[in-house]
This record gives structure tokens, C-alpha cells and sequence, in this order.
């Protein structure tokens, strides 16, 4: 089927019985936009949020030929919409309704623009805005390419939904565009994703299914798709080999972004090939080595953005990665200062650093009512309570799956010293709870002294910390760590004792804490009294691993 | 049928590598997604694997109401046995 450009398609129209949307014809898909048109003359911005995907293009086009303007959301959570509709844009999804009384379907200005939004690095969603003529680009650019691996009549499945630029251009636009009738429904499982598919047809996937194909077998003939598209991240080795071999053709993975759509593509048949251009897509590089696109379907015909490349000598480049404090979580951007920005404003939390050890990790310092609900609840239960108040404004990409409750963050401004000191917190297996409101007798506030050994310059104590501990109480029981204030005192009371020190406070002290101390195990503290230099030096160990050391100045005492 | 349910339990911690939680924790009626223990799309698809391979659920048997089955451990155990007695 000739493609039409997604600005004349109603004007110019196919036969009334060709496939839109499977099982829907182009005669009743007109007449769905006629109808939803109509209903919404007058409506100056609209939100598409319908779920489903023929609702989705009729909704789409009832909107761009009623006149509106068109925001497609970054995802339909309630607080998302609250905040965009807050400005008058009207939420267009569940009452789209069949047919009703049309209006005339001229051709639309392709200059009408489109508002997108994607991760900005600066903690807020960032706005761009494309054109209704580059989305028709970006669907021709990619005919020019997979309508060489695509039948004429191939249907289009997916497991991806239709609100971010690679759902919208490869589920709907591009299928609406060439005449391929694409499927409404999106699949969340394999189970029912592979029930769908018919021989020869599109399957638009991404990592975060591809990489979770084990258990399934290879499928038969009349299952297997002629195209397996995937984006939003490069998909591993083992990945791209194992859907292979189930589905009976190699992926082909697309490269892009909200602001430019896609640019590039590659097929993995086998190891790690460059990405090639689109037809009308130029690509470059900066000379701080950042990814410069030039493309017709790109706003200003030129986006330098934040993805670190180097030129291949073939005109392809290859991803180094990211300049920016976004992280591709399965696939997704995912800005890492917004995540941070909106656990903040939780009631709930005091601060919060996130960061990303293959799965999105949360470190959380909860307020004083976040304490109370993380003591009633349990870590894991108050993870995900504010994974849930999270998932009103961000995608599930941007919910931490892994969560750490700390008394307060590693200090230190954001740079790398922070960053290990909070994946360290993370290497450890989650802390059981442990009860910690005994009421039986005095808690001790000191560790047991199993063993004392002389050092040439000092001490070397094997202390057992209680879990019991006294100094345990301003903290978290979801979380049970030793102060680092309790570690100070404790070095220097020993240091009284079996130094002779007489230090009163701990004055010009220097520490850094390299791993959380938790109670219930044997630490080693060894302390080292230099005259000279009038410091006294300690250092908490694990086994071999230092979990604290510092240094402390001996001054203006009495020997 | 309970002994089955316990079992997904476990499956349920050690696949999902869900911290801070222990399998007997979970209610087998309590909503697997939003607002019950609070899994999300990526998890459902991790458990999806888990349970293949565990019970080798086959895709030709499956039909539409496959969400309805991952609703609770309840539901699941249910859909597991049925698949084993066909």
C-alpha cells in the first residue's frame, strides 16, 4: 500500500474496507475521527491519554482536526495530568466514543505542533516540542528502512505503549502512515504478547521484555514475526542471541530520543555493530564527543544532545554513554535529580539520594513521621508505599526497586566520593529487622572488649557491638546501623583507657565512613597515639575491610 | 493447594530479589500490583519467567485472562494446578 503522509490521510483516504487498527476498517476509523472531531471543536489543548492504541490514533487526529493543539503525556499517573491539565488542556482517552454526526476532514498544516516530554537533567520534565510534518518524516524514514523487512500487510504488535515517541511512531504512525494494520491492545506479558503473533508480522518491543524471554521455546512457523524491533537501550549480547533463536530472526534495535525520534538503527545478527543513520539523517560529533544529529524530522534540523559517541568509518557511530545524570533504566531515561527532587517533597522523607547499580536504588533519610511509618510498616512495605506515591508523577521506570532507610545521607558534595559511599550501602544484603524495643533492664551503650593486643604505637581491641545498643534508638529499626558519632566516642574512650589519653572532646576531627557498621557483629578497632604529630588515629575493621577510620587531635592535655 | 501457595510465596521473594520481606509476610488474597504488595509491570514480567520455569507454563495454553491469574498467589496457584492437570 502507497504510504500518505499523516497530514492528507483523511483528507485523501484508502478504500473504506482496508485494515487501520486490526479488525477496523479505514471507512469506521474516518468516521471515528469525523465523530470525535466534531465532539471536540472549540477544544484549544488537548491531553491524549487514551490507553489503548486505535483510541489512541483517533484521539490523536480527532484532536489535531478539531484544531487543538496535542500534549502527549509522559505517562497517565493522576499527579502528571493534574499538573498539565492545571493549565487548561483537556484529558482526551476514555470518552472517545464510535462514529456520531462527523465533521469534514481537511488536510491539517503540517507545521501544527505536538508537545512531548522526556527526563531533563535539571530535576524537572522537560518540554519538546515536534511537528506534526517531522512526525510524518520520521514514519517515512523509517518505511525507507523496515519496509524492506516488513510485508505490505504486516501487523504491527507491541509491547510498549503508544505515549512516548517509539511507541507513537512505530505502534501507530508508522503503521496509520503505510497502511499496515497495527494491534490495539498492548501486551505486558509474554504470555499473552506471543498468543498474538501471527507469521510475518512486527513485533515493537523493548529491552525490559527482551532481556526476560527465558522458559519460553522457540516458536512455530506460523508465530514467527518477519521484524522484532527494540529501543530504548542497546539490548545485551545474550539477549539479542536468545530472541533470535525464539523468534527465527534477528532484532532490530532502534536508536533516538524525544527530541529527535529515531535517527538510527542496527540488526543484531551478531556481536556489537554500529548504528546506522536513517535515510535524511546525518550523524556527528561534537568536538566534547557528544552525538550531533542533523535531520529534516528534527527541530532546528540539528540536536547536539547528551549521548557520548564515537564515528564509526562507515558513517555509523557508536553509544559510549551518557554526559548527564540520566540513567537508562530498563531502557528509559530516567532523570536521577527528579526522582531525587520528588521523594523530597514525600511528607515522608527528610532527603534522598538516588543512583542506579543495575536497578534504580534509593537512599532514603525519612522524615520524622516517615520513621514512625517505616517502624509500624517494615522497610519493604514502606519502600513501596513510596514507590506508590511516586508512581502518581513518575513513569515505573523512575520508581528505585531497591531502598535503603538511613538516619541521614553520606555527606559530601555530589561527586564520586558520595556516589560510592551510597553504593556501598547497597552491597550488603537488606538488614533483617530486629526488634528493638526490649524493655528488659539498662541497655548498654558500650561494645564488649573480647580481646586487647599491644601495638608498637598503640592498641588493637576485637570489640562484639551489641544489638541491643542504647545508641541504636535515634535511629531505624528497618535499619539498625551504629552511629557514626557512637564509633568517635567509643574511640576515643578507649583510647583513655588504654592509651592514658585524657581527651575531653573530640576535637579537629577527620573521618570518613566507608561502610555502615551494624550491630551483632565482631569489629576490630585499632588506635595508634602519635606524639609527634599529637593526633590519635583509629580505624574500625570488618574482617579485612575498613568500615570507618579518622583521626582525632591530642591537644593542650595533660601526658 | 497451601503448600503450593507457600512455595509461590518463596518464588515470589527469591525472583522478584524482593528485600525486607519475608515470604510468609505475604497475603495469598492480597493484590500482587498497585496497591496490594505493590509489584510493578517489570516484576510481572520476572515472575512470568520464574514461573516458566518452575511449572514450564506453556504459551499455547495460555488465553486472555492470563492478568487475572498473576491478580494474587491465590489465583496463581489455581492457574498453576489447572495447567498441571491438563
Amino acid at each position: 500500500m502507497t504510504a500518505i503522509p499523516l497530514s492528507c490521510l483523511l483528507a485523501v483516504g484508502r478504500p473504506d474496507d482496508a485494515p487501520v487498527a486490526v479488525g477496523v476498517t479505514f471507512a469506521r476509523f474516518r468516521a471515528d475521527v469525523a465523530g470525535n472531531a466534531a465532539r471536540l471543536k472549540g477544544c484549544r489543548r488537548g491531553l491524549l491519554v487514551a490507553a489503548d492504541g486505535y483510541w489512541g490514533a483517533v484521539g490523536l487526529l480527532a484532536l489535531l482536526h478539531a484544531g487543538a493543539e496535542v500534549t502527549i503525556p509522559p505517562n497517565a499517573q493522576p499527579g502528571t495530568l493534574a499538573a498539565l491539565t492545571a493549565d487548561g488542556a483537556v484529558p482526551v482517552g476514555g470518552d472517545l466514543r464510535p462514529g456520531g454526526e462527523g465533521m469534514a476532514l481537511a488536510p491539517l498544516d503540517p507545521g501544527t505542533p505536538l508537545t512531548f516530554f522526556t527526563s531533563g537533567s535539571t530535576g524537572e520534565p522537560k518540554r519538546v516540542v515536534r511537528t506534526l510534518g517531522m512526525l510524518e518524516a520520521e514514519a517515512l524514514a523509517t518505511e525507507a528502512v523496515l519496509g524492506r523487512l516488513a510485508g505490505p500487510t504486516a501487523r504491527v504488535h507491541a509491547t510498549v505503549p503508544h505515549q512516548h515517541v517509539y511507541g507513537l511512531n512505530f505502534r501507530l504512525l508508522w503503521p496509520l502512515v503505510t497502511g499496515r494494520p497495527f494491534a490495539s491492545a498492548m501486551h505486558e506479558l509474554w504470555e499473552t504478547a506471543l498468543a498474538a503473533l501471527d507469521a510475518g508480522s512486527v513485533l515493537v518491543t523493548s529491552p525490559a521484555h527482551l532481556t526476560r524471554l527465558a522458559g519460553i521455546a522457540p516458536l512455530p512457523p506460523s508465530r514467527r514475526p518477519a521484524l522484532v524491533l527494540s529501543a530504548g537501550a542497546p539490548l545485551p549480547e545474550s539477549a539479542a542471541r536468545e530472541a533470535a533463536a525464539i523468534f527465527g530472526t534477528p532484532v532490530t534495535e532502534i536508536f533516538g530520543s524525544t527530541e529527535t525520534g529515531a535517527i538510527a538503527h542496527r540488526r543484531r545478527e551478531a556481536g556489537d555493530p554500529s548504528w546506522r543513520p536513517l535515510p535524511g539523517v546525518v550523524a556527528g560529533r561534537t568536538p566534547d564527543g557528544r552525538l550531533r544529529v542533523g535531520a529534516t524530522h528534527v527541530e532546528g534540523r540539528e540536536h547536539v544532545g547528551s549521548d557520548l559517541v564515537e564515528m564509526a568509518g562507515d558513517g555509523g557511530f557508536r553509544v559510549l554513554g551518557r554526559a548527564d545524570r540520566i540513567a537508562k533504566v530498563e531502557g528509559k531515561r530516567v532523570s536521577l535529580p527528579e526522582v531525587e527532587a520528588q521523594l523530597r517533597r514525600s511528607p515522608l522523607v527528610a532527603d534522598a539520594a538516588v543512583l542506579t547499580l543495575e536497578q534504580l536504588c534509593a537512599v532514603v533519610a525519612p522524615s520524622a513521621e516517615g520513621a514512625a511509618r517505616l517502624a509500624d510498616l517494615g522497610a519493604f512495605r514502606f519502600g513501596r508505599l513510596l514507590r506508590r506515591e511516586l508512581s502518581a508523577v513518575l513513569e515505573p521506570a523512575g520508581l528505585p526497586r531497591r531502598w535503603r532507610f538511613v538516619s541521614r545521607l553520606p555527606d559530601g558534595a555530589l561527586g564520586k566520593r558520595r556516589h560510592a559511599d551510597i553504593a556501598a550501602l547497597f552491597e550488603e544484603a537488606a538488614l533483617s529487622e530486629i526488634a528493638l524495643f526490649e524493655t528488659a533492664g539498662p541497655r548498654p551503650t558500650v561494645p564488649d572488649v573480647c580481646a586487647v593486643r599491644p601495638l608498637a604505637d598503640g592498641v588493637e581491641l576485637d570489640l562484639f557491638i551489641p544489638g541491643d545498643l542504647a545508641q541504636l534508638d535515634g535511629h531505624f529499626p528497618g535499619m539498625p546501623i551504629v552511629p557514626g558519632v557512637a564509633q568517635i566516642d567509643w574511640a576515643v574512650m578507649f583510647a583513655n583507657t588504654h592509651l592514658g589519653l585524657g581527651i575531653e572532646a573530640a576535637q579537629s576531627l577527620q573521618v570518613k565512613f566507608r561502610r555502615v557498621t551494624v550491630p551483632d557483629t565482631l569489629v576490630t578497632l585499632a588506635l595508634r597515639h602519635a606524639p609527634a604529630r599529637r593526633r590519635l588515629t583509629f580505624e574500625y575493621r570488618c574482617g579485612d575491610e575498613t568500615l570507618s577510620s579518622g583521626s582525632i587531635g591530642v591537644e593542650g592535655i595533660a601526658p | 493447594m497451601e503448600k503450593l501457595e507457600r512455595e509461590l510465596k518463596t518464588l515470589i521473594v527469591d525472583a522478584l530479589k524482593l528485600e525486607d520481606i519475608a515470604p510468609e509476610e505475604i497475603d495469598s488474597e492480597e493484590p500482587l500490583f498497585n496497591d496490594g504488595l505493590g509489584l510493578d509491570s517489570i516484576d510481572a514480567l520476572e515472575l512470568g519467567v520464574a514461573l516458566r520455569k518452575a511449572y514450564g507454563i506453556k504459551i499455547e495454553s495460555v488465553t486472555d485472562d492470563v492478568k487475572q491469574h498473576f491478580a494474587n498467589v491465590r489465583s496463581l496457584a489455581r492457574f498453576i494446578q489447572s495447567q498441571r492437570a491438563e
